[in-house]
């Protein structure tokens, strides 16, 4: 890779990280939509949130975030949905604050 | 991190529904000169990939709208040439054997190592591309001279092929003027590639920037050198489709390229020479001074092809329709009364009209027989009749009224015989017999 797209690539970790907290919060509000509704269309929403800020992080140099979302992502495979019900049943924010854990290693 | 040369012209569409990880992986490529695109959804991704070319898609596997494996299977079979890469997250591992079985040449996980991913597309985009110069140097699938669409006869159009000057070839829309460039270019025994330009449509910038190519840097979104079709034609042909439609400005330049064999990158200073041979196509009469400078045409004309409209060798659509449609479909049949519509009907848009009708319609076909039903031909357009007619021999004038009667006719082979007052026999041997003239 060249120097310009290391810088290019810099600026959008860094982009990312400011993004962060605001897609934290999404994931969290799909996932408490999903488990509320129960809806097979929620569910599917939360999942692709979880799946795609998994490999988003991942990728943009947050490896926690992205092991945090990948084990949500993998609780939200709709087979299991009934068991996340039952092991989540917990208050709004815990979720982001596990993310957040992870993310700081 | 290694310097992983890019191919030039490298075209990328990015199909991933995170916006941010879309867009990242479009500008980190796009630093690093490679012309990439952006989707999020598989119907985006369709659009783009029917409108442009791309010699790689690298697509996410999880999608708003399902995963790609139509996406890929049906992109591949219109072109083959273009190369798939999956990705998606360490959860969906299984993904992997469904993307490559739908066609995908690789399948990366996320996170992605961008180096790894350069890497990649790199090697990806060099193999696409070259499936594409092979796909271009190759015969042409239709033998030209088959159904006596030129003026001149195999041997002769063989003998042109053979020599270093230019070529100009006339012909309505779609009468096959590619299909003849590339048959000289087979014929020809250069050894360079077959490069060609649609020159319709284009700006002179743009037109220059492809003919000529430019040096990174030389206009705003330069990001890496580009050779342009001049160059990579050496030793080869160049084909210039729709010539009538070059701007005024961009005539000047080609004349000179033409004349001197040399030319400057946009933005270069180094001259660089060309050996290419230049075939230019139009519709319109390129020896008419409005459309091209005659110093430009009389370097281009060395040589005059011009091919016939289908109109005018209706005795030669049954032996191509039928062709078409068992490439299309082995073993189909055409009615008798599908070809009789076939044979009465115009033909505006040439070969390229009746390839897409009988596309069209076998596509849609249940069963193994094409009638007139199942015909989707459009409605016939009366094609504009010259001022006048220009002097024919007795054999052509009595080829074109059998050919006026016959079209009257529908195609009904026994009713024009009755109203021409000759027999079914007489008719048959008579259309075989100016079919073997051609």
């Amino acid at each position: 890779m060249e120097v310009e797209q290391r810088a290019v690539l810099a600026r959008a970790q860094a982009a990312f990280r400011s993004e962060l907290p605001r897609r934290v919060e999404a994931l969290e509000a799909a996932i408490v939509r999903a488990l509320e509704t129960r809806g097979e269309a929620e569910l599917w929403a939360a999942y692709r949130h979880a799946h795609s800020l998994a490999g988003t992080a991942g990728t943009l140099g947050e490896p926690g975030v992205a092991e945090a979302c990948a084990l949500l992502e993998a609780s939200l495979e709709p087979p299991i949905a009934d068991d996340l019900a039952a092991t989540l049943a917990a208050p709004r924010g815990t979720l982001a604050t596990l993310v957040a854990q992870l993310a700081r290693g | 991190m290694s310097d992983a040369p890019l191919p030039e012209s490298f075209s990328l569409l990015v199909l991933e529904d995170d916006p941010t990880l879309g867009r990242t992986i479009v500008d980190v490529m796009g630093a690093g000169g490679i012309r990439a695109v952006h989707a999020q959804t598989i119907r985006e991704a369709d659009r783009l990939i029917r409108e442009s070319s791309f010699d790689v898609v690298l697509a996410d596997w999880v999608l708003p709208d399902g995963d790609p494996s139509s996406l890929i299977a049906e992109s591949s079979a219109r072109d083959d040439t273009i190369q798939f890469v999956a990705m998606t997250g360490q959860n969906r591992g299984d993904s992997a054997a469904q993307a490559l079985k739908a066609g995908a040449e690789q399948f990366l996980l996320k996170p992605l190592d961008f180096e790894a991913l350069q890497l990649v597309l790199t090697r990806l985009a060099r193999k696409a591309q070259a499936a594409r110069a092979a796909a271009a140097s190759a015969p042409p699938e239709i033998d030209p001279f088959g159904t006596g669409v030129a003026d001149l006869e195999r041997p002769q159009c063989a003998r042109i092929a053979r020599q270093k000057g230019n070529v100009v070839i006339a012909g309505e829309t779609g009468s096959g003027k590619g299909v003849m460039a590339r048959w000289i270019h087979h014929e020809s025994g250069r050894t360079g590639p077959f490069v060609s330009l649609n020159c319709a449509g284009l700006n002179p910038e743009l037109l220059e920037s492809e003919l000529f190519g430019h040096e990174r840097g030389a206009f705003t979104g330069a990001a890496q050198r580009k050779r342009g079709l001049f160059e990579l034609a050496r030793g080869g042909t160049l084909f210039l489709d729709e010539l009538g439609e070059l701007p005024r400005i961009s005539q000047a330049k080609i004349l000179k390229v033409v004349e001197e064999g040399k030319f400057r990158r946009v933005g270069g200073t180094q001259e660089i020479t060309t050996d290419a041979r230049v075939i230019g196509a139009s519709h319109a009469d390129l020896s008419n001074p409005e459309i091209l400078r005659p110093d430009l045409y009389y370097r281009l004309a060395t040589y005059r092809i011009s091919l016939r409209p289908l109109r005018e060798r209706r005795y030669a659509i049954q032996g191509l329709a039928e062709a078409i449609a068992r490439e299309l479909r082995p073993g189909i049949r055409l009615a008798p009364d599908a070809l009789a519509a076939l044979r009465a009907h115009e033909w505006p848009g040439n070969i390229r009209e009746l390839r897409n009708v009988i596309e069209r319609s076998v596509s849609l076909l249940e069963g193994n027989t094409l009638t007139r039903d199942a015909l989707d031909l459009l409605s016939p357009r009366r094609s504009t009749p010259s001022a006048e007619a220009p002097l024919c021999t007795l054999a052509e004038l009595e080829s074109a009224h059998i050919d006026r009667v016959v079209r009257h006719c529908a195609g009904n082979l026994s009713q024009a015989a009755k109203v021409l007052g000759i027999s079914r026999t007489t008719l048959y041997k008579k259309l075989a017999a100016v079919q073997a003239s051609a």
